[in-house]
């Protein structure tokens, strides 16, 4: 394959890969149905700002948010199944009980990990340690731009963290279980190894004080926004969304078993932030994962960042120290 | 006691009569395609074929199954194909419930032992509780005119105690989720196993109907058809 080139990089030399919006095939159907799937994200992200922004205080509150999110996932999962990007896609019994284990252990462990060791405590205890209290000047801000500024600042840092874990081996280790993966579904977005989940969970939202319906609202936004990344929905995002947001199309080229594709596109949400530093490349792939689309057990998912480590230090470790194992010899 | 009893939790078993003119051979030729998939060796001796698979694809039709052993048997009402499938996944579905209960519990517990809040370490937390008491900690009520021309609800003030009290809060995670989780995992195991041992045995029926892409025709029919034809060009 000779690849395209995007900028001073040659992208789709190992796997097939589509660069730019021209070649990306449209929603095919009757009326309704492209009029449904041409409006869908932007009406859905607009319903859910309004309804955070004027919901009552009794009901503005997280377990709200928790059941809007499982109830909007469902509704994604009905539409993966009405409306395929791709039919290699498909989402199958059993990729659909791995992606909820990683989604159960996201809802149970990692958070319970994640109150005691994750950025908030450590911002708590810097706070507390330095004597300063939060930034309350964000809260004279008006609602909206507090809860932009909180999915951007969050997302800001996941940009750099997860560019760190493409260029930086330690992390990359971690990471690497998630573009293991062979097939992008709605919950796709939850798996990968628990250190990786817990290392991109990590934010400065802690330092700054917002009215707590942003926050909320700020939860809203970055799903009614990221939670199109993984997912087998064919769309036709406007063209405005693409160029703001991050989409399936870019994220599937992040997944591509192209390697330089897969450096690419490294936002969750805003897509415009790998606009600012050159990372970002539009376009979108299907065959996608590592070591030409091995799927990867939950056991090996489990330990592969572990392994692999004590595997390269102990490589390590002989060639410095000249102990290399010999051979055994057969008798 | 023998793992019979609860084997059925990860094996599929079962078994269709196919055709009485199929030979063994001529079977595992039809049931090829299923096993021709990446990650999956196979053995064919005589009637039976032995299967694994490693690191299947997703799209794989019988990626839940990890091994297996399909037979061609011959039987009173004619010739059988059985067979008897290992699926881990199955197993580690129906295991799931377990794991997520034992984080239900194990959070309960640690909630009702976590009494120690990160605030009572915390070296401002003095000032803070002054702060709050004498009621300077008023900026929650606060909210850009926009927002208040825009109609916004405003925030409710909450008493100092119960401001403290979240750091406490915080730490604690609901053993709810966990619970939910263990149902879910419960309910879709069952429908694992009912569905996927309907797909595998439809598979199975599907492969051994066809040849080379085409229906096999019943014997009776296709001579029926064939009489039909030679009446035609009469």
């Amino acid at each position: 394959m000779d690849g395209i080139r995007v900028g001073n990089r040659i992208i789709g030399r190992q796997a097939p890969v589509t660069i730019g919006w021209e070649n990306i095939p449209k929603v095919e159907g009757g009326p309704v149905k492209r009029f449904f799937f041409t409006y869908f994200q932007p009406v859905a992200l607009l319903a859910l700002i309004l309804f955070w922004y004027y919901a009552p205080n009794s009901i503005a509150k997280a377990s709200t948010a928790i059941w809007i999110s499982v109830g909007f996932k469902a509704l994604l999962l009905v539409l993966e199944w009405v409306n395929p990007r791709y039919e290699s896609w498909k989402l199958t019994w059993k990729e659909m009980v791995t992606d909820l284990f990683y989604v159960g252990l996201g809802y149970t462990l990692i958070r319970y990990v994640d109150k005691f060791m994750g950025s908030d405590a450590i911002v708590e205890y810097i706070q507390g340690y330095f004597h300063f209290g939060k930034l309350h000047w964000f809260m004279d801000l008006p609602i909206l731009l507090q809860a932009f500024l909180i999915s951007f600042i969050f997302d800001f840092g996941q940009y750099w963290m997860h560019r760190g874990m493409h260029n930086w081996y330690p992390l990359w280790l971690p990471h690497s279980v998630h573009h293991y993966i062979t097939q992008l579904n709605v919950n796709k977005g939850a798996v990968g190894n628990p250190l990786e989940l817990f290392l991109i969970g990590l934010g400065m939202g802690g330092f700054f004080d917002f009215v707590p319906r942003a926050f909320l609202i700020a939860g809203a936004m970055t799903m009614g926004i990221s939670v199109y990344q993984h997912i087998n929905v064919r769309f036709n995002t406007p063209r405005w969304w693409r160029y703001l947001f991050n989409t399936v199309e870019h994220h599937s080229l992040h997944h591509s078993r192209d390697f330089e594709a897969s450096r690419s596109n490294f936002s969750n949400t805003y897509i415009f932030i790998d606009r600012i530093f050159g990372t970002c490349v539009d376009g979108e792939a299907e065959l996608l994962g590592m070591e030409g689309g091995r799927r990867m057990s939950v056991r090996e998912q489990m330990t592969h960042p572990y392994s692999e480590a004590f595997r390269i230090i102990r490589k390590k470790y002989r060639k410095r120290f000249g102990t290399q194992v010999l051979p055994v010899r057969g008798r | 006691m023998g793992l019979r009893y609860i084997d059925w939790i990860w094996h599929v078993r079962g078994s269709m009569i196919i055709p009485s003119r199929l030979s063994a051979d001529a079977a595992f030729d039809r049931l090829d395609a299923l096993f021709r998939e990446p990650g999956t060796t196979y053995v064919r001796d005589g009637e039976t074929l032995v299967f694994q698979k490693k690191n299947q694809a997703s799209q794989d039709k019988m990626a839940v199954f990890d091994s297996g052993v399909v037979r061609v048997e011959s039987d009173p009402q004619g010739t059988r194909l059985s067979y008897d499938l290992v699926s881990k996944t199955l197993l580690l579905c129906f295991l799931a419930p377990a794991l997520f209960f034992g984080f239900g519990e194990f959070f309960k517990y640690t909630s009702s032992h976590h009494t120690v809040a990160l605030v009572d370490h915390t070296p401002n937390a003095k000032s803070m509780v002054a702060n709050l008491k004498s009621g300077k900690d008023d900026t929650i009520q606060l909210l850009n005119p926009i927002d208040n021309f825009m109609g916004a609800p405003k925030p409710e003030k909450k008493d100092a105690s119960a401001k403290l009290s979240p750091s406490k809060e915080k730490k604690k995670i609901s053993s709810t989720t966990s619970y939910v989780f263990a149902g879910l995992f419960a309910f879709l195991y069952v429908i694992g196993r009912i569905l996927e041992q309907y797909l595998v045995h439809r598979n199975f029926r599907k492969n051994i109907s066809k040849n080379n892409g085409k229906q096999v025709m019943d014997s009776g029919l296709a001579t029926r058809r064939i009489a039909s034809y030679k009446m035609l060009l009469k």
